[in-house]
């Protein structure tokens, strides 16, 4: 409850212009936004970028926020629309005048993990670019960012229904993905 | 309930994957963002991207309307067969009259081989200028393309074919067009510089693959002296070509560009290039 008051005080004071106040809601969600980003575009670089364009969304729009609303819910949606927005603009990303190259390969990520377990893990990354963006923005809510039915509901806007259907749809096709790719070998309840 | 318990086993075989695991980014977002964050408060930062937007929509709607206008009006001159400004400036002064004026007027002062030999090095020098240019705004993506370019050459190549013909003929039926109107010609002016960038892009991403070639590392997104070597020579063959006739010269240039328009095509503009086994090696 304390916490919740203090977001929204942090939020005022962001309002009327508080850098400082914006900054502390940036640390406390860098981590949801970025996750979000990598899973819907499946390139950290890219993620980054993604990222901050959607806490300069979020500052501007701020003043119309309805503070009556979960601020993690508006924040995640702002950033899910984005990234399907930048998805739907990758075919034409070409045209900026911006000298970026998305493809850079990623250095090794360490000695700690596993060569197997890090080719399960590039496995279901592979998987879940497949899926198309609608599907992949419902199961990187609900698995990724650990969001309720209700709150994914809030996040896109559509009926508990739907989210429902598609999730079942992106786990059908998350599953098939990772057989065909052996990373389970189970027959997956859906 | 059925559903919440196989949410519950995917999550664990997502878990059990180590896919769930989140991931760090290698910047500070925050101290990055902040860097980017207006002076102004959100409610002014709205105002200002709200005229923004409209501001956009009011130039893209101009420049539709810039294009559509004489186009259509050309279109309409020449299925009434109302003779272009162009064909009526083309009769009063035929392009011989005009060669054998400047030569009259020029040989009078130079000798004629003086000034091939000057218009053969301001050529080569513009093309070199655009080159350099082009690679200096433009240094990853250029050497993303060049890169793709040495990895696809073939395909580059078809590729590039086909699409300089594609610009050829729209350019072509536009400045057709265009010019059959006298509103239509600094339009149909501003038409032939704008086919031109491609062209340009092309050689420059041709001087980044060989310099890449001559260099034999990559990437290398600075200016060394086999990315100039690469530049100077490709510029070359274009500049030596004025010497026969313009057309000649800009024939060369078109050629020389293809293989550089398929790279920059394969690889989206050099967003994602298309790398060798042995290229992305060495990126490491």
């Amino acid at each position: 409850m304390a916490e919740h008051a203090d977001e929204d005080t942090l939020i005022k004071r962001s309002i009327d212009g508080d850098h400082a106040a914006f900054a502390q809601l940036m640390e406390r969600y860098a981590g949801a936004v970025f996750n979000l980003a990598y899973r819907m575009l499946g390139n950290a670089h890219e993620a980054e970028d993604a990222s901050q364009e959607i806490f300069l969304r979020v500052y501007t729009n701020l003043a119309r926020f309805d503070q009556e609303r979960r601020f993690s819910t508006w924040l995640l949606s702002i950033g899910s629309n984005y990234c399907i927005d930048r998805l739907r603009r990758r075919r034409f990303a070409w045209l900026t005048l911006d000298d970026t190259v998305l493809t850079i390969p990623n250095p090794g990520k360490g000695p700690e993990h596993s060569a197997i377990e890090r080719e399960e893990r590039d496995a279901v990354q592979k998987a879940l670019l497949r899926l198309p963006p609608a599907y992949r923005e419902i199961a990187v809510l609900r698995y990724w960012n650990d969001l309720s039915y209700e709150e994914i509901c809030d996040v896109t806007g559509l009926p508990e229904s739907t989210i429902k259907t598609r999730l079942h749809r992106a786990r059908r096709m998350l599953a098939d993905a990772l057989r065909a790719e052996s990373v389970v070998q189970e027959e997956l309840p859906l | 309930m059925a559903s919440i318990d196989h949410d519950d086993t995917f999550r664990d075989v997502l878990a059990r994957s180590g896919a769930l695991e989140h991931h760090e980014p290698t910047v500070d977002l925050v101290a990055s963002t902040m860097r980017r964050l207006p002076k102004a408060p959100p409610r002014v930062v709205a105002r200002r991207a709200a005229a923004r937007q409209i501001l956009r929509r009011a130039i893209t709607l101009l420049a539709v309307v810039l294009l559509l206008t004489p186009t259509t009006i050309g279109a309409f001159n020449v299925m009434r067969g109302i003779e272009s400004p162009m064909g009526t400036i083309a009769s009063a002064t035929s392009q011989v009259n005009v060669r054998a004026a400047l030569l009259a007027a020029t040989s009078q002062r130079f000798d004629v081989s003086v000034i091939r030999g000057l218009v053969v090095a301001l050529s080569w020098l513009v093309q070199m200028a655009a080159v350099v240019l082009t690679i200096g705004f433009w240094p990853r993506r250029s050497a993303a393309a060049g890169m793709t370019l040495l990895t696809a050459p073939l395909q580059a190549l078809g590729i590039g074919f086909l699409a300089t013909a594609a610009l050829g003929v729209v350019a072509a039926l536009l400045l057709f067009l265009l010019t059959a109107t006298v509103i239509g010609l600094p339009v149909a002016a501003l038409v032939v510089l704008l086919a031109h960038i491609p062209i340009a892009l092309g050689i420059a991403v041709g001087a980044r693959a060989l310099g890449l070639r001559l260099s034999g590392h990559y990437p290398t997104h600075d200016f060394d002296r086999n990315l100039i070597a690469a530049a100077a020579a490709l510029a070359l063959p274009a500049a030596l070509a004025m010497l026969f006739s313009a057309s000649a010269a800009f024939l060369t240039l078109y050629l020389l560009a293809m293989p550089g328009i398929g790279a920059l095509i394969l690889s989206q503009g050099g967003m994602r290039p298309l790398l060798a086994a042995h290229t992305s090696h060495n990126r490491r």
